[in-house]
């Protein structure tokens, strides 16, 4: 049986995509045609997939390691029967609080409770925005309940979340309809979620908004050669679709 | 109530999610539905405490479904590709017990938010038969696939008990070597008015 946790996450941040795309299609089906040859849709596939592309990664003849990323991810992926974690880079996007002059999904260096930090000097991160769900949900249910925590603007047309299931590993979601918000500093949603819950969740789950991810495979037909330039200059295109 | 709620019928009358339900009866029970992820969803007593369908990939052949008329019973096959691993393994785990096994189709149309707008509406019902694996050569250039089928018959009808396609002497001689019951039928035809022999005097 497929394994769907504990999957290497896809270090993106450090592979510089200049390009990035994020889905959810649906497969609709023509439903026949009218007189004027409009048909109604009938969609089959049930809430669809989620897919993601990072085009253009720069890597330049220096960047020796960012090539054996490269190797690790056609030699780990190709074929499509191993998995990843796939960050969804929403930084700029999310509802994140500006620190500093910049939207930050997560702060960093934070001291140990002496004031202290590691050897290296760095300290602990932690998102600046989160959720918890509020009411257990069933799985493939198609609204979500969560109260959201230190949101910089409320969250009214659609963002990306995750949530970490503990069979079905992590998965992102995004809501289509705000049904209801609760007048509070940290106001409860009610949210109406595409695609529908992959697995159950009790109340008390953590939904992650910084940085969303989604355990993802190469798409079929999909495979990512080691290929480059001279100098070693190359510009590659990853595909990701959700694992199943 | 109607065997088709209205409201199921009301929401097929525009653009509207559809979710096709297919329940193999093997011990434990196979239930397959032609979306993604797993649902869960039942059908009325056969599944009465609710089941989860699993998300079967994202296309499957759906055979044209015949039902038994007039002694023609149809065999069919449903076909399965792009399945992930879990299906496909429990799929093939019950192969040896599927034969004989009852064979529910059902459909229910999903709400807004995915959920199912009422419990699945059976439509079809047949007997597993046997099932075929298929993975035929690709050319270069094509990927691979694997195909699973199983055939279903309508009815009664097995391999084993050959459904009469026709009832004429032949085939009513094949079962009862003496029987005369089907001798006259050659002479009926549409539009024809044949006259009852009289066996007396």
């Amino acid at each position: 049986m497929a394994v769907y946790i504990n999957q290497p996450t896809v270090p993106i941040m450090y592979l510089r995509p200049t390009r990035a795309s994020f889905d959810n299609p649906g497969s609709a089906i023509d439903g026949g045609v009218n007189g004027i040859g409009e048909s109604i849709s009938i969609e089959t596939s049930g809430g669809g997939i989620v897919t993601a592309v990072y085009e253009r990664c720069v890597l330049q003849a220096e960047d020796t390691e960012r090539h054996e990323v490269i190797n690790w991810l056609g030699a780990r992926g190709n074929g499509g029967y191993r998995f990843f974690n796939v960050p969804i880079i929403n930084d700029g996007i999310g509802p994140f609080p500006v620190i500093d002059g910049k939207k930050r999904p997560s702060i960093k260096g934070i001291p140990h409770s002496d004031g202290s930090f590691f050897s290296d000097g760095s300290g602990y991160s932690q998102a600046t925005v989160y959720g918890e769900v509020t009411e257990a949900a069933a799985l493939g249910a198609g609204i979500l309940k969560m109260r959201v925590y230190g949101a910089a603007r409320p969250l009214r047309w659609s963002d990306w979340f995750s949530i970490y299931h503990p069979t079905k590993g992590w998965r992102a979601y995004r809501y289509w309809e705000v049904i209801s918000k609760t007048n509070e500093t940290n106001p409860v949603y009610t949210l109406a979620i595409a695609p529908p819950l992959r697995e159950a969740v009790t109340a008390g789950t953590r939904v992650e908004l910084a940085r969303p991810m989604c355990v993802m495979k190469f798409p079929r037909g999909f495979t990512l050669p080691w290929d480059y330039e001279g100098w070693y200059h190359s510009r590659p295109t990853l595909q990701f679709t959700e694992a199943f | 109530m109607e065997f088709v709620p209205s409201s199921i019928v009301e929401e097929m009358r525009g653009s509207h999610q559809l979710g096709i339900f297919l329940r193999v009866d093997t011990d434990p029970a196979l239930h397959l539905w032609f979306g993604i992820n797993d649902i869960p969803a039942n059908f009325d007593s056969i599944d009465p405490t609710g089941t989860v369908y699993l998300g079967g990939g994202r296309l499957i052949g759906v055979p044209t479904l015949e039902i038994l008329v007039n002694g023609t019973a149809d065999s069919v096959e449903f076909t399965l590709s792009g399945l992930d691993p879990t299906t496909s393994a429990k799929m093939l785990d019950s192969l040896p017990p599927v034969r004989g096994a009852a064979v529910q189709m059902g459909l229910t149309t999903l709400d807004r938010y995915f959920q199912p707008m009422s419990s699945i509406i059976p439509i079809w019902t047949g007997t597993a038969s046997h099932t075929g694996e298929v993975s035929p050569p690709v050319e270069e250039g094509d990927s691979p696939s694997i195909t699973l089928s199983l055939a279903v018959v309508t009815g009664e009808a097995t391999r084993s008990r050959g459904a009469r396609s026709v009832w004429s002497t032949p085939h009513q001689k094949a079962i009862s070597l003496t029987d005369k019951f089907c001798d006259g039928v050659s002479r009926l035809a549409r539009g024809v008015q044949p006259v009852w022999p009289n066996f007396q005097g």
